[in-house]
This record gives C-alpha cells, sequence and structure tokens, in this order.
C-alpha cells in the first residue's frame, strides 16, 4: 500500500483490523448507516488491504494482524483468493500486451534509381526543368530515406532500454518476493521445531494424568456404588481418547441414576476460548448439551439422565467457543454405551 | 398497485423508489451493502442474513410499522440478526466450511482465472474492463500514477474512480464466486 491513509482511511483499516473496542466499533459503524458513501469507502479500504495481503506486501505486525483479525470467516478467505485472481490476471495481460509491443518495426524499402539513370536523366534534351524538378525529389527521398532508418535505430536502442529496464525491474521485484518467501520458510521451519518441543513434553504430562484419571475413576465408582441411597447414584466415565481405540466402550450399571462424563482437555493457549461446549449425539440429533462451560481442572463435564442414555452408538462433541464469537470443533469421540 | 395483494416485499420497493424498475436496483444495492456490513462483522453467511434482514423489514413495514429510512432500518436489523447467527451453535458448519477453503487452494485457482476471463466478457462493457485493466496496472508508485492519469482521463475525482472501480470489482467477484460454486457464468 503505497498511498498515504487519511484519518478517517486508517480508523477504517483500523475497524476492518478488528483493533477497535467494542464501544468504538458501534460508534463508527453508526457513520456505515449514516452515509452509503462512507461505507463504500471502507469497503475500497478493505480492498486495498486485502490485494496488499494477497500481493504479499504486508510484514511483521500488520501481517500478523491481518491473518488474526481479518481471515477469520470463509467469506473473507475467499475475497483474498479473489484478489490473487484479480492480479494474476492482470499481470498476464499486461505480460501478453508487452509482448505484442515488442514486434519489430519494419520501413518500406525505397526503391532507388541507380546513380546512372539520376544523370542520364538530368542531362536528357527533353524537359531540364522537369529532370531537375525529379532530382530534387529524389535527393530529398533520399535524405528522408537516410532519417528514418537512423530513427529506427534510435528506436529499436530506446524499446531494447525499455525492455531491459522492466526486465530488470521485474527480476527485483521477483528476488525480493524470493528473500521474503525464505524468511516466512525458515520461521515456520523454526515454530515446527518449537512445536515439537512442546508436543514431546505435552505427551509425557498427558499420560502421566491419563493413568491419575483412571485410577481416580475407579475409586470413585467404587465409592458411589457403595452408597445406599438410590438417587445419589452416579456413573462417572472419563473419556479419554487412546491410541489404537475409536470407540470407547461405557458398561453402565442399570442403578445408576446420572452419568457424568468427564472430557480431559488440554489446550495450549487456555486464553484462546472463551468458553466450552459439550454435547451427546445420536443419529446427527443431539441427546442433551452441556450449554457453556469454563475448564475446570483441564476437564470439561456433561451430565446425563440416566433414562437418556439407553445402550447404543453415541458421538460426543467438544466446541470451543473463540473471544470473536466463532465457534471450532475441538474434539470428537465416539462411545459405545452397554446397560449391564 | 392494489394495496389489499401486496406483498411485504412489494410495500418495501415501494419505499424504497416509487418507480418498480429503480426500487429494485436500489433493493438489490442495498441487499449488497448488507452483505457486505455483515461479511466485515465475521458473519458465516453474509448474504443469506441479509436476505434474512431484509425480509424482516419489509415484515415490519407491512405491518405498518414507521420506518423512515429504509436503509438505516435494514442495517440495524441486520445487526440483530447477527447476533443471533453467532448465538447458535455451528454443528459441523465450521469443518465443512475449512475444508472448502483449503479445497479452494488447490483445485480453484484456474477455475477462478477461467470464471475470471468469462466474468469480464459477460459482466462489463468494453469501457469498463479498460477501466479496471488499468486500475490495476502496475506496482508501487507508478500504480498511484496510473490511476491519476486514469481518473483524469475519465473526468472523475480520485475518490469517484475508486468508487467506480469498486462496484466493477463486486460485480466480478460475485460473478466469480457463482461460476466457481455453481460452474456456471
Amino acid at each position: 500500500m503505497t498511498e498515504k491513509r487519511t484519518p478517517e482511511e486508517a480508523q477504517m483499516e483500523k475497524y476492518i483490523l478488528g483493533e477497535m473496542s467494542d464501544a468504538e466499533r458501534e460508534t463508527f459503524e453508526e457513520k456505515f448507516i449514516e452515509s452509503e458513501e462512507f461505507f463504500a469507502r471502507a469497503l475500497i479500504v478493505e480492498n486495498e488491504l486485502v490485494d496488499s495481503y494477497a500481493n504479499e506486501t504486508f510484514t511483521g505486525d500488520k501481517l500478523v494482524k491481518f491473518e488474526r483479525n481479518y481471515l477469520t470467516t470463509h467469506e473473507k478467505r475467499k475475497k483474498v483468493e479473489n484478489a490473487r485472481t484479480l492480479q494474476t490476471f492482470f499481470e498476464r495481460q499486461q505480460e501478453e500486451a508487452l509482448e505484442k509491443a515488442e514486434t519489430p518495426v519494419i520501413v518500406a524499402a525505397q526503391e532507388k534509381p541507380s546513380l546512372w539513370d539520376s544523370i542520364r536523366a538530368f542531362f536528357s534534351p527533353q524537359g531540364v526543368a522537369l529532370q531537375y524538378g525529379m532530382a530534387v525529389v529524389l535527393l530529398a527521398v533520399t535524405i528522408a530515406g537516410i532519417w528514418l532508418f537512423v530513427d529506427r535505430s534510435r528506436l529499436k536502442d530506446e524499446l531494447a532500454q525499455t525492455k531491459t529496464n522492466q526486465t530488470t525491474q521485474k527480476e527485483e521485484e521477483l528476488e525480493k518476493q524470493i528473500a521474503i518467501a525464505r524468511e516466512k520458510e525458515q520461521d515456520l521451519q523454526k515454530q515446527i521445531g518449537q512445536q515439537k518441543e512442546q508436543n514431546n513434553t505435552l505427551s509425557g504430562e498427558l499420560d502421566v494424568q491419563r493413568e491419575q484419571l483412571k485410577q481416580l475413576e475407579k475409586e470413585l465408582n467404587q465409592l458411589r456404588q457403595r452408597q445406599s441411597n438410590p438417587s445419589e447414584n452416579i456413573y462417572v466415565a472419563t473419556l479419554i481418547r487412546v491410541r489404537g481405540e475409536d470407540v470407547k466402550t461405557l458398561k453402565i450399571p442399570q442403578t445408576s441414576n446420572l452419568i457424568r462424563l468427564q472430557i480431559p482437555l488440554l489446550v495450549a493457549d487456555e486464553t484462546e476460548f472463551k468458553n466450552y461446549e459439550v454435547s451427546l449425539n445420536q443419529n446427527s440429533a443431539q441427546i442433551v448439551g452441556s450449554g457453556s462451560q469454563k475448564l475446570s481442572n483441564t476437564r470439561l463435564i456433561l451430565n446425563v439422565p440416566s433414562k437418556l442414555l439407553v445402550a447404543g452408538d453415541y458421538v460426543v462433541f467438544v466446541k470451543g467457543k473463540k473471544k470473536d464469537g466463532s465457534v471450532q470443533t475441538l474434539s470428537e469421540l465416539k462411545i459405545k454405551v452397554e446397560r449391564e | 398497485m392494489d394495496d389489499s395483494n401486496s406483498t411485504p416485499l412489494d410495500k418495501l420497493l415501494l419505499r424504497l423508489d416509487i418507480d418498480r424498475d429503480k426500487a429494485a436496483e436500489k433493493y438489490i444495492r442495498l441487499r449488497d451493502e448488507l452483505a457486505n456490513f455483515l461479511r466485515l462483522k465475521n458473519c458465516p453467511e453474509s448474504e443469506e442474513s441479509a436476505d434474512e434482514a431484509l425480509d424482516r423489514t419489509a415484515n415490519k413495514i407491512e405491518k405498518g410499522e414507521d420506518v423512515q429510512n429504509v436503509r438505516a432500518y435494514a442495517f440495524r436489523v441486520a445487526k440483530f440478526v447477527l447476533l443471533e447467527k453467532l448465538r447458535e451453535p455451528h454443528f459441523g458448519e465450521i469443518t465443512e466450511d475449512e475444508e472448502r477453503t483449503l479445497k479452494a487452494r488447490t483445485y480453484e485457482v484456474n477455475e477462478r482465472l477461467e470464471c475470471l476471463e468469462r466474468c469480464m466478457k459477460k459482466e462489463l462493457n468494453e469501457s469498463e474492463r479498460a477501466l479496471i485493466s488499468k486500475y490495476y496496472e502496475g506496482e508501487g508508485r507508478s500504480k498511484t500514477d496510473i490511476k491519476k492519469a486514469l481518473a483524469e482521463k475519465f473526468g472523475l475525482s480520485m475518490t469517484a474512480l475508486k468508487l467506480r472501480a469498486l462496484r466493477i470489482r463486486e460485480r466480478l467477484e460475485k460473478c466469480i464466486n457463482h461460476c466457481v460454486e455453481k460452474g456456471i457464468a
């Protein structure tokens, strides 16, 4: 983006990149409602931002903001794809136009009368004045021919120079883009390395947690079963994904009144999601949902009345809701219920 | 028109303009504005939501609500529609959405170019094609100079030129999206 932003356009950019507070945004949107032209100018700013991103001219902070705050929906990502399409299309059009301009200019050769004929004609007894006039014309044509030849050479040189400049410019642009792409690649590789290290650590911690949870679950179930009051008979199951186990089987006693499903959830960034939702589904229909809940001791809970959980196959969905309101499916767990 | 047989849409169009054809143009213009507004606000289905906002506006007018400024009213209704939309759980939608986006990166690149070529011929006249081609020409500083020259050539201010380019681009993008999704341009 080479054009300098007016203060108004800077505000529009701030709005589009999600940098305003809720109150600022509400106030700003009133301007869209008041003025069709104002809103149209905001869309122009949006297009300019999208074009700059598609052209890979964003770096650093702006790049991060754009990717984090703008590329949040399918429609916006589609807009970026369209921008790339437009750029590619018009670049190709310009290249084709340049190629056509390289067609050499051909100057028709003037047929010059031989020197001997000219001399003969000049000294011919018939119409010396006419002869003389023709000679002058001939001379003029010769001079014009020489001038055209010189001019053509000059134009050819200019064209070659222009081509060279354009090629050099294009080469420099491409080299720049390659350097940026290489930098990006190195950054990403570094991040991948760091992520791998993190994953290994988390994997180890997860194994320990799994063991502990299994033990606790066993003890809790034993305790519940010893209770005499049937209304307090709760069956607790912890849904941990075990490698090689696609479906977890739950054997639930008929005496259970309530089934408590515990889903351990480890997230790299706890601030990423505002809250979570767990739901139990069968044949694409929801049986019961937890509503919004926060993570408690890295666990989510779903309480299911026993009468709703008959023998059969179910799917438990875990979804996280982000601060911008978007919802992301985090986990899909298949369970098979057997009633004893 | 006999009022008793008017649909809510008829009444909305009448509020936009007394001339039916002009009213239809204004309706489409307003619908596009609402869709763009909702898209900026991260609405997952901005076009459907824009339609919903206009349907509700039309129903309010039909019920006799005093709507002074149709555009402003529709924008406010759109904000409510969006709030409702964001409260809904998107079971499976996000997953399909992301899948589609991934697919778009691979096989759609050439399809989009072909669609754009068809849309340029179908949607734009020669003057518009020349304007938009020139508008996107050049790099860096020269791009600004080219736009200035273009504005002078068409006798427009820079803002007016940018607005005209915006409208042309909107039509092209709409056409490309339709073409890619349906395979029709």
